[in-house]
């Protein structure tokens, strides 16, 4: 159920728990409630499973030349 | 105290991720190679005084926030584009069939994951207005503090997090956009898919 107050205050702290910037009694107490609300918890994992899916994707590697010209200009830097 | 003479091998294990982030801040190549390079030669002038044994990534990450925000500052803002006021929390979720079975859910989730690649993702987050870009970046995705965050852009604690929520709902939004646009949505009929 949805309109739970205990829903409302748990789905309000996803971002700051998912993030570790929560204290560790409100964690326990989201772990208890998550526990017992299957909505939530797949709420909890949902958003979890997103940030993990766009960290993921936004992951781009550096062109070879472009690594090469900064180890160049630190080299250059070392010298003078 | 930092020794020079090992700079280029602590550091440069971060430029691939120092560079998707730069890419992501300035949105094209030639500038993010600009402002890493940039970061790189003044994080090798204050080496000696960055202290051996703190994190070196975060002290890399300031140099390359401050270096985008000094140099992009005056430049012209592109309109927004996206209207974050409408946004509720928990967007996509909302939208993904949270009535149906577990089961069901998962491969749901899975469908829209599946069919937005990383130029999609990328393509989302250059969306995002610079204010919000940024605490999405740092917090959201680089796993930065809310307090490092604050501390890189020089805005408060409670700043950072506004923007992230915000920025987030944001993202969720232009990705289910951008999921439905490619047909993938099956819509759940209880008339929560718009």
């Amino acid at each position: 159920m949805m309109d739970r107050e205990r829903c409302v205050r748990a789905l309000s702290r996803v971002y700051s728990y998912l993030d570790g910037e929560i204290r560790a009694m409100r964690k326990v107490r989201i772990r208890l409630h998550l526990r017992k609300c299957l909505h939530c918890e797949r709420a909890y994992e949902f958003e979890q499973r997103f940030i993990g899916f766009v960290r993921e994707r936004i992951r781009v590697e550096a062109p070879p030349e472009v690594v090469e010209r900064i180890r160049t200009s630190i080299r250059d830097m070392r010298r003078h | 105290m930092a020794d020079r003479a090992n700079f280029e091998r602590d550091a440069m294990v971060h430029a691939h991720r120092l560079y998707s982030a730069a890419l992501r801040m300035t949105r094209n190549p030639a500038d993010a190679e600009d402002i890493v390079q940039e970061t790189y030669l003044k994080a090798y002038r204050g080496y000696d005084k960055f202290k051996e044994g703190t994190n070196l990534r975060a002290w890399l990450y300031r140099i390359l926030t401050n270096t985008f925000i000094n140099r992009y500052r005056k430049r012209q803002r592109r309109p927004q584009e996206v209207d974050l006021d409408e946004v509720e929390d928990l967007y996509m979720y909302r939208r993904l069939a949270p009535a149906v079975t577990r089961q069901v859910a998962r491969s749901a989730e899975d469908q829209v994951f599946e069919a937005l690649d990383g130029a999609d993702v990328r393509e989302a987050i250059d969306k995002l207005p610079e204010l919000y870009r940024m605490p999405v970046l740092l917090a959201g995705l680089e796993g930065f503090s809310y307090k490092e965050t604050a501390a890189m852009l020089d805005i408060p604690i409670g700043t950072v997090m506004s923007r992230l929520h915000r920025g987030r709902k944001a993202l969720q939004k232009l990705l289910w956009e951008q999921a439905r646009e490619q047909g993938i949505i099956v819509p759940t009929g209880d008339g929560n898919d718009g």
